[in-house]
């Protein structure tokens, strides 16, 4: 008779009045009264509003029940491909978070469920929950009366590449980088966010080619080499956009914004130029070279076009050295933290001050449409499906722990 | 409860990472906590719902047997296997193989670590390896797995399971294997161009991953034993002044509790599957059957405790409940009740799922060749592994004092 009192049970008993479904009620009532010890019940927090939408999910902020000031984002994990159990991204961006740890990357503090209960048929929904940060980049953006002075952009930036570089140096890239997984905190610190597309890499040997899949990273801030179908990238791909969100530092909403995978090609190549041998020695052999219609005799045109916006020669220097068609020149984030940009005045300044003088919250999300015409560019707009199952087809050989 | 506080406390000890942690809920995400407390080994959750020592660590074998063998048939990385075997040890730390199936539990572990290390397979793959290793087990005429009901059920059961590791686990899926620094250790020996060296350190250290030394020790002990315990067998000498293994922060005594941990392995009576079954469907029945009866004393008290809360004198429920508590009989009721009692809780398992379905099918077609000679092979058993444990004694005292010799001879040389 013990075994029913054993340790780990539930002490809370059946209590039913009714006879006749009582094996059912209490098989139920055993399941809800289930513990899990080292994975918290969500109700822990109280829901507070909703922050984000993707195809990735729903983002909440919430408040821990405990104590009224500790602010934390939920983010729910999408079940809906239940046939193949826990889904594999989930699985990814919860071990990559586990292992990164870094004052420029968002801090996973832990997982929570729901009870599983009748009304869910006992599957519970898995909540990911981050610490609370107030803004992200593509929010403050979008809002005229958020400032960045010179110094201030170099802070973010300078944030930026040092969470791409540690990051990078765990072995781990992003593969989504965009204004709007870019969060600032109300003390100015930055954090890199959503790591829903993830993924270790590793540095590919002699005659073992890696085989990604090249479906990733939100149109805009794609770059040239993945929409040339190449399949064994690396950091680089990150850094074209850290790249295009410098860029959007000073234009204020993202520089190319092509509605197709085509059309995204062209506004490359209207900026920065044809994509030939020349330039980018091996590009003739990615799949889609000669399958994709590319724009040919195009003048490298980047300095010449930001210039107006980015007056500063040494950003604009930096962000063609970030903007390079060819992934192998393209600056890696140890070389652009190294560069004359972070170490000229003004130099970078913290953003805590700014900040302050904004109390509401700005996401993405929330903000007003900026751009009529445009799709908003979220998640789930069309232009840049996610392709979370295109990811399962690539064949996996790496890792890194 | 005790045996997770306690757990959890070490958790938060056994931090190596030098970066604050923040602990908001009990539970702290680090890569670094796996090793478990002496007292879980000493009272597992399965020993508390009865079952002996010797049938769980038989049952923790074989499930890891199991994994291995379906990771080869899936052409998973060895990383994978190795993984996996690691989820269903810990898993059983604190879940009981009575209430949790352990086949079950082993698909949705293989399953979950194909995921985790990046070379993902289907459920469907999973499911028809272990039907197709069953049915080689059993020496049956191999027949593939019907689409049924039964499947589909299945197919839900292993999916629940793999939440269930992610919820026991806390989502702590990483494991730090120790593959790696068997390399890298080798390297450092200047000893990486031996391949039988490396090969068989290789080969105790995923034979050790049917023990409990991954729950025990770090990795590096484990590597340090896996070179030692070769070094031994194959008669090379390695530095001992100082001891090489120093270098890895090492102690002779750890490598030493590894290495033998490692050879009782080898020293255990063939595990023989059906008898396992057989113990734990006689358990989870008992089990069942307690459960039952649980409930309806409760559905009794509670009857009572309305009557009770009509009159204002009435105590609480819990009192009740701890009254009735008193006069339970301890583990293992009397036979009679375990047999009345058992049929009776079949009927609302069928319902449950197929899977327990068949193990019942199989064990009721035992028990009508004959049930008192099943007894009896299980006494009969019993004996034998009595005199296996006795004999495993002299041998580990044997193993000791040879390797003490073999060092003596060892310091002699150098």
């Amino acid at each position: 008779m013990q075994n029913v009192n054993a340790p780990r049970e539930p002490t809370q008993q059946v209590i039913s009045t009714s006879s006749t479904i009582l094996n059912m009620r209490e098989k139920e009532k055993y399941i809800e009264d289930f513990e899990f010890p080292y994975c918290d019940e969500s109700s822990k927090y109280e829901k507070v509003a909703k922050i984000g939408q993707g195809t990735f999910g729903e983002v909440f902020k919430a408040r821990a029940r405990n104590s009224n000031k500790k602010f934390v984002a939920m983010k729910k994990v999408l079940m809906d491909n239940e046939k193949e159990g826990f889904p594999i991204t989930a699985l990814r961006e919860i071990k990559i978070l586990q292992l990164l740890k870094h004052e420029n990357v968002v801090n996973l503090i832990e997982i929570c469920r729901t009870k599983a209960t009748l009304h869910n048929k006992y599957r519970s929904t898995f909540y990911l929950v981050f610490d609370f940060c107030e803004h992200d980049l593509a929010g403050l953006l979008s809002n005229v009366n958020v400032k960045f002075s010179l110094g201030e952009i170099k802070k973010v930036m300078q944030q930026l590449l040092n969470g791409l570089y540690y990051i990078h140096s765990n072995k781990i890239l992003h593969r989504d980088m965009k204004a709007a997984n870019v969060l600032i905190t109300k003390n100015g610190i930055l954090k890199l966010a959503d790591f829903g597309l993830a993924r270790a890499f590793s540095v590919a040997k002699s005659g073992q080619v890696n085989k990604y899949t090249n479906r990733v990273v939100t149109l805009w801030y794609r770059p040239p080499e993945l929409l040339l179908g190449d399949r064994n990238y690396g950091p680089p791909v990150d850094m074209w956009g850290a790249g295009c969100i410098m860029a959007e530092m000073w234009t204020r909403s993202p520089i190319m914004q092509g509605p197709t995978e085509q059309q995204q090609l062209i506004l490359i190549s209207q900026l920065c130029g044809s994509c030939t041998p020349d330039v980018w020695p091996g590009v003739e052999h990615l799949d889609l070279y000669n399958k994709m219609e590319l724009p040919k005799g195009q003048k490298r045109k980047v300095k010449e076009r930001l210039k107006p916006y980015v007056k500063d020669p040494y950003g604009c220097d930096l962000l063609d050295k970030l903007l390079q068609l060819d992934p192998a020149k393209r600056y890696d984030a140890d070389t652009a933290l190294n560069h004359d940009f972070f170490w000229t005045d003004p130099m970078p300044c913290d953003l805590a001050n700014m900040l302050a003088q904004h109390t509401q919250s700005m996401f993405e999300y929330l903000a007003p449409p900026r751009r009529p015409g445009h799709l908003r560019h979220h998640h789930h707009a069309g232009a840049q499906p996610k392709p979370s199952g295109a990811l399962q087809d690539s064949t996996y050989q790496d890792r890194v722990f | 409860m005790t045996a997770t506080t306690v757990q959890n406390s070490t958790k938060t000890n056994t931090i190596t990472s030098t970066k604050p942690q923040k602990n908001y809920g009990k539970i702290v995400l680090t890569l670094y906590n796996c090793l478990l407390p002496e007292s879980t080994f000493k009272e597992t959750p399965s020993q508390a719902d009865g079952l002996d020592i010797e049938t769980e660590t038989d049952l923790r074998i074989l499930g890891c047997e199991m994994i291995q063998t379906a990771g080869i048939l899936l052409k998973l990385p060895q990383v994978a296997m190795a993984t996996g075997q690691i989820y269903l040890q810990r898993f059983y730390y604190s879940k009981s193989f009575v209430r949790y199936p352990m086949e079950t539990t082993a698909m949705g572990s293989i399953y979950l670590a194909s995921k985790v290390e990046e070379k993902p397979c289907r459920i469907r793959d999973v499911i028809n390896v272990f039907h197709h290793i069953k049915q080689v087990r059993a020496q049956k005429t191999i027949s593939p797995l019907i689409v049924d009901q039964n499947y589909i059920e299945l197919k839900n059961q292993v999916i629940k399971a793999e939440r269930r590791i992610l919820k026991e686990l806390g989502f702590c899926v990483h494991v730090k294997h120790p593959h790696k620094l068997i390399v890298v250790y080798l390297q450092l020996l200047q000893y990486e161009k031996n391949r039988q060296l490396m090969q068989m350190s290789w080969n105790y250290m995923n034979d050790a991953l049917r023990t409990d030394v991954f729950m025990r020790f770090p990795p590096e002990t484990i590597a340090c034993a896996c070179i030692y315990l070769t070094a031994r067998k194959i008669g090379l000498p390695l530095p001992n002044n100082p001891h090489w293994f120093s270098l890895f922060d090492v102690t002779e005594d750890d490598i030493r509790e590894v290495s033998l941990r490692i050879l009782q392995l080898y020293k255990r009576p063939k595990v023989i599957a059906e008898d396992l079954e057989l113990k734990v469907d006689m358990l989870r029945k008992i089990y069942q059957a307690n459960k039952h009866i649980q409930a309806q004393k409760d559905r009794e008290n509670s009857k009572a405790d309305e009557k009770r809360a009509e009159s204002p004198t009435a105590s609480t429920s819990k009192d009740i409940k701890r009254d009735t508590r008193k006069d339970k009989t301890p583990k293992t009721p009397p036979l009679s009740s375990k047999y009345h009692s058992s049929h009776k809780s079949k009927k609302e398992r069928r319902s449950r799922s197929p899977y327990d379905r068949k193990r019942e099918y199989s064990s009721k077609r035992h028990k009508s060749r004959s049930r008192d000679r099943e007894m009896d092979r299980s006494r009969e058993r019993r004996v034998d592994d009595k005199r296996g444990r006795i004999t495993m004694r002299k041998y580990d005292d044997y193993e000791r004092s040879k390797s003490s010799r073999d060092l003596r001879d060892e310091k002699r040389k150098h």
